[in-house]
């Protein structure tokens, strides 16, 4: 069914979250847009940005105003949660992102698993969730705001240390079952409070990635857990997985996901084979070769392949390069108006 | 929160000076302000998007640290303009070029004199000399001091300047650059680089790294 009337940025990604007809493919962002020259531009560098509502706010909302994106995302980078557990962090400085010392872990196994009190009110969750309410009066109901909460496989990354957790899987994958479960809680706490913030749809990386872990690793210990967080989260949610993943990608389809937020090392074609009607794709224009390294040319050219293919929401297929070149992102949504003023004429 | 209207559209800033070179994300010299250089054929802006006071200054200290240090043209009336010296721009070494004038303390005056170095690899040291040769300004790398097989170290280095200044192999010891006009700052410039191209691609890929978000840098890789 062709839309003749021009859709809000809002209605556009919901519409294209929900399987619905859109006007044109959305831009979307459901990791981050923010590079150092927009940080100058609102005066709102990192790492403050990450851990100061208003800052976080203003260099926020610039994804829209300023570059046209359809969609605004306040969590930045993948730290908020883990900050607030207590994880030993590295905030870095403007120009590179706050990470998580993960060879310094704070718990063992599940049943060190326990949420802090005030966990909500740690001023690195506030300044996601005042952000967002900030955001939605500085912009209205007009724009999507993606809010974004970690997967418990993400989590047991930065609260065990990736290798004693991977090894784990192969030592004891019951206790990882119960770890799971238990993180689980921190996601779905994490995700309500942005749900309530006024988020219209969340971002939930879950890091089990093609460089670390098979297929059928999402299968035995994340699926269910997924399939669970969309009874539970009452928004669409944008399941995110970096790396190769076009063989889970079938099994990400049953999660009951609104999309997959996937990785340029998947070729948009046989992703859209790999997950069917099952599941619609975001993403996938390459960061650090074409964003970062080229021009508007060559991205222009991998936002028409994936839309030709049929990805249904355009975006980077991760957090972008802090230092990405705005012509590069400028030319994203001018690619897209452009490729839809042809090819799906209202 | 309404911090950006006052300030110019991104869109219309990067429709107006053209194609974003390099950015130097934090300069250590003035409040780790990020600072571009856009061009428009060989018609060059320094840009920064920050608004802090006495940004404009320094605006112009880059400007005119890259006219001292590689031989740019000031656009007359303007505090953050210049013309590079050919029909357009060398990109590599402006991107080298660009980031010593942002990076490297200002009170430095610059270079003059010959154009040497020292090797990092041997006890040479190298010289780079220019002559007009018919139609083409021909530069010719010479080494000095006690190293077994020198040549190999100037064919490294003459090496360097094709991957680091687009130049064109004339001899194993000599090139021009890419126009064939004489660009004697452009070669001090890229000496340094020129003679050590391992550690210098080293440090480009970590420059690189820098800000990206991957599995890798996340940890959340094999590598």
């Amino acid at each position: 069914m062709a839309v003749t009337q021009k859709m809000t940025p809002k209605e556009r990604v919901l519409n294209a979250l929900a399987g619905k007809p859109v006007d044109r493919p959305p831009v979307s962002n459901p990791t981050s847009i923010a590079t150092v020259e927009l940080m100058d531009l609102v005066d709102a560098p990192f790492p403050e940005a990450c851990r100061d509502p208003e800052l976080n706010a203003r260099l926020a909302v610039t994804g829209h105003t300023e570059l046209g994106f359809d969609s605004i995302q306040p969590y930045f980078s993948i730290i908020q949660e883990s900050s607030a557990l207590g994880c030993d962090m590295q905030w870095e400085q403007k120009d590179n992102w706050p990470t998580v010392r993960m060879t310094n872990p704070i718990w063992k196994g599940p049943d060190d698993v326990k949420i802090p009190p005030g966990f909500l009110e740690h001023p690195d969750n506030r300044a996601v969730t005042e952000s967002i309410r900030l955001i939605r009066q500085e912009v209205g109901d007009d724009v999507a705001i993606i809010g974004k909460t970690m997967g418990p496989w993400t989590l047991a990354y930065h609260v065990f240390g990736v290798e004693p957790f991977l090894l784990a899987t192969i030592d004891d994958p019951d206790e990882v079952m119960r770890s799971m479960h238990n993180l689980k809680e921190i996601s779905v706490l994490f995700g309500q409070a942005q749900i309530d913030a006024g988020v219209d749809a969340l971002t939930f990386p879950d890091h089990a990635t093609g460089d670390l872990v098979s297929g059928e690793y999402y299968k035995r210990f994340l699926l269910e857990i997924h399939q669970e967080m969309v009874e539970r989260l009452d928004v669409p949610i944008i399941l995110h997985i970096c790396g190769k993943t076009v063989d889970r990608m079938p099994y990400i389809a049953q999660s009951g996901m609104a999309a997959f937020h996937f990785d340029s090392r998947n070729e948009p074609e046989e992703a859209m084979d790999a997950v069917g009607d099952g599941i619609r794709l975001v993403g996938n224009i390459n960061n650090p070769l074409t964003l970062y390294a080229r021009g508007p040319a060559e991205v222009r050219e991998e936002v028409n392949r994936a839309l030709e293919a049929g990805v249904q929401m355009i975006a980077p297929e991760c957090a972008i390069p802090l230092k990405t070149k705005l012509e590069n992102l400028l030319e994203i949504p001018a690619a897209v108006e452009d490729w839809a003023a042809e090819r799906m004429p209202g | 929160m309404t911090q950006t209207k006052a300030l110019p559209a991104v869109k219309d800033v990067v429709k107006k000076l053209g194609r974003c070179l390099e950015l130097v994300s934090m300069d250590p010299h003035f409040h780790e302000v990020t600072v571009g250089l856009y061009y428009r054929g060989n018609h060059i802006t320094i840009w920064s998007f920050s608004r802090v006071p006495g940004i404009e200054g320094r605006v112009e200290q880059i400007r005119d640290r890259l006219v001292a240090l590689g031989g740019l043209i000031p656009v007359e009336g303007t505090h953050d303009q210049a013309v590079f010296p050919s029909e357009s721009i060398f990109e590599k070494p402006l991107r080298f070029l660009f980031t010593e004038a942002v990076e490297k303390d200002p009170s430095n005056a610059p270079p003059t004199g010959p154009i040497t170095s020292p090797d990092t690899k041997s006890r040479l040291t190298f010289t780079v000399s220019g002559a007009q040769v018919e139609d083409k300004y021909v530069y010719t790398v010479t080494a000095e001091g006690e190293a077994p097989r020198p040549q190999v170290r100037i064919r490294a280095v003459v090496g360097g300047f094709m991957r680091y200044g687009e130049c064109e192999r004339i001899t194993p010891e000599s090139f021009v650059f890419p126009d064939h006009a004489r660009h004697d700052e452009m070669a001090r410039v890229l000496l340094p680089y020129a003679r050590n191209v391992s550690a210098v691609e080293n440090m480009l890929a970590a420059s690189d790294l820098a800000g990206q978000m991957t599995t890798q840098t996340l940890g959340f890789s094999q590598t």
